[in-house]
């Protein structure tokens, strides 16, 4: 079943919503950028603070749109979150696995052809984005809290391979 | 009948005249009060602390004639106009033998204001030409736009005024907007004033400085204000020249916010 | 005739990005994304949270650097892009001016902010007020227009900056006032750096 999308704007304030939910577009630029300032305050957590916040901000659409659309099987929500992270523009995505973890393969990447368009290739990968948007898919589609599932980037488009893997890991 | 005849005249009838300070009013409530009240006669005045003399004529709706000094006709009477300070003493039934304006009150005190307007937009000029040989900048701007809004909101009449980028942006907005949508009023103006504009470079008669709109239930005056365009909202056109006279000084003042 | 704001919203409020088979937005000559705006203001204030007094103002740096780049390369793209040749350019006759309008009807109309300009000097300045803007509600403390700061610098840079892309960094923009600490408009001022 195809993702509904409904989109809207808020004619005071020509706000864009997406399935009830605000949106805004950006560039390839941007969250480069993004992802190199999480890069450069590794000190701080950075890379962590962008998996945590996108893995909380994608699990409330995704149980919402869930809900709405009374989404139960685990197939059904997976497709579902796949087809947001297209939707978004953030590329494709191939998800494996089942309630103890998996495989997750990106065909293509915005993050990662982003960042190799702005600055060529790099020496490690850089999706930390796509870590948290993964977590929030799996513990949405098997009904775990926020923090069920570690996400780790074992493979990346950014490094010259032709796809970018993710291993999933259900946290004890 | 001659001036000079008139002290005369009101002794011998009963005081039914009207008498008072301008501090209480100005000549153009009085006189159009006076003249929507169908009266006839004529308004003397006295200017505090010169004492000089002014006389206003008028039957009913029509201002007869005016003078200030030597100042005859729209001269004199936009010169009466800018008295704030003095007294005013309305005669009734006095008639005068020179017309020197014969025009609606109304469309008399437009003709004044605007020539009040010609006057100060040159002094201003010749004040800036004067600023700029001697090699000093204006005063910046003491006050900010909004303040300078509220004070526009409190010229009797007026509903709202709105600040508005030429591009339609509404930039300010502040009193009552009931009467129109704001941001229409906005998106609304910039394409008339682009239409008048367009026309006034078409006939190559400079830019547009002044607009008036009458809708049955507003009107709307905008004026140029730096880049932008303020737009004051009032209900009918009855206290235009007022809100006109006094909006001026602060129309020239928003346009440094702008 | 002078570019028209409400035009400009109408035409391009409609405008609706879609990905291809790859997931992806290629338009206006970059890779566009469509991220959820709860998502982009809780991650500002995480993580400026996590950086200590000193390291703030890097941060923020950061922030507004990515909103700069963002909108220089993919404000160039806007200009000159097919809908913008089509919506806004029959109406400019102000040159810089008139695209700096358009640019601003555009911000409002793709839902960044509600956004115009106050007064502007060509070359040397500009005022920016917004009515609304996403980012007044991520519920940090302090001026949060961080996208439409790194926004009005990069369209003042493209605009009277040396021609793209040799214009970068010519001029900044401060936030002045700010909606998310109380005033009743954000007011962004471009000048030389």
């Amino acid at each position: 079943m195809a993702l509904k999308l409904e989109f809207t704007m808020d004619k005071e304030t020509c706000r864009h919503s997406l399935n009830g939910h605000g949106v805004v577009m950006h560039s390839h630029h941007y969250l480069a950028l993004i992802t190199k300032l999480v890069e450069d305050l590794g000190d701080l957590g950075g890379p962590q603070i962008l998996c945590e916040v996108v893995e909380e901000s994608m699990r409330k659409i995704l149980d919402d749109y869930f809900l709405k659309n009374s989404l139960s099987s685990v197939e059904d929500r997976c497709r579902a979150g796949v087809e947001y992270f297209s939707t978004f523009g953030l590329g494709k995505m191939h998800i494996a696995g089942d309630e103890n973890g998996g495989k997750v393969r990106l065909t293509s990447s915005h993050v990662d052809e982003g960042w190799t368009m702005k600055w060529g290739p790099h020496s490690k990968p850089i999706n930390h984005l796509t870590c948290g948007f993964i977590s929030a898919i799996f513990s949405a589609a098997f009904n775990k809290p926020l923090k069920s599932y570690g996400t780790t980037e074992t493979a990346s488009i950014v490094t010259g391979q032709p796809e970018s893997t993710f291993v999933v890991t259900a946290l004890q | 009948m001659t001036q000079q005849s008139v002290p005369t005249l009101i002794q011998e009838q009963p005081d039914n005249s009207l008498k008072g300070n301008l501090s209480l009013t100005n000549v153009t409530n009085l006189l159009q009060f006076l003249s929507m009240s169908s009266k006839r006669g004529v308004i003397e005045l006295v200017r505090y602390p010169s004492n000089n003399e002014g006389r206003i004529y008028f039957v009913g709706e029509e201002l007869v004639s005016a003078q200030s000094g030597v100042l005859t006709g729209i001269p004199g009477f936009a010169d009466l106009l800018s008295w704030e300070q003095g007294t005013f003493h309305f005669l009734p039934d006095i008639a005068c033998i020179d017309k020197t304006i014969g025009l609606n009150v109304q469309h008399a005190i437009l003709e004044a204001v605007t020539l009040l307007d010609h006057q100060a937009n040159e002094k201003a000029i010749n004040q800036n030409s004067e600023v700029e040989e001697g090699g000093f900048s204006m005063e910046p701007t003491e006050r900010d736009s909004s303040e300078v809004m509220n004070s526009l909101l409190e010229v009797p009449g007026v509903d709202a005024v709105v600040v508005v980028g030429r591009d339609g942006f509404v930039i300010e907005s502040a009193g009552s907007s009931s009467r129109v949508n704001i941001e229409e009023l906005g998106a609304s103006l910039a394409h008339s004033i682009n239409g008048i504009e367009e026309m006034g470079s078409e006939l190559n008669v400079n830019n547009f400085q002044d607009m008036f709109i009458e809708y049955g239930r507003a009107v709307i005056m905008c004026r140029p204000v730096g880049d932008a365009v303020a737009a004051i909202i009032t209900p009918d056109a009855s206290k235009l020249g007022v809100i006109r006279h006094k909006a001026k000084k602060l129309f020239v003042e928003l346009g440094q916010s702008f | 005739m002078t570019v028209m704001r409400d035009t400009v919203v109408k035409a391009l409020a409609k405008v609706q990005v879609q990905s291809d088979e790859n997931g992806l937005i290629p338009e206006y000559e970059v890779l566009v994304n469509l991220l959820p705006v709860s998502l982009l203001n809780t991650f500002s204030e995480r993580i400026m949270a996590a950086a200590p007094p000193e390291r703030k103002a890097e941060v923020e740096a950061g922030l507004v650097r990515a909103a700069y780049e963002c909108g220089y390369h993919t404000g160039c793209g806007i200009i000159t892009s097919e809908i913008f040749s089509d919506v806004v350019m029959p109406m400019v006759t102000e040159d810089e001016k008139d695209i700096l309008r358009g640019a601003y009807a555009a911000f409002t109309a793709w839902g960044w902010a509600k956004s115009g300009i106050v007064q502007l000097k060509e070359a040397e300045k500009m005022t920016i007020r917004a009515f609304d803007y996403y980012e007044a509600d991520s519920g940090g403390q302090g001026l949060r227009g961080f996208m439409l700061r790194g926004l009005s610098q990069a369209f003042f840079d493209l605009a009277y900056a040396e021609p793209y892309p040799d214009g970068m960094d010519t001029y900044i923009c401060h936030q002045t006032k700010g909606l998310e600490v109380g005033d009743s408009y954000g007011e962004f001022v471009v000048v030389k750096k």
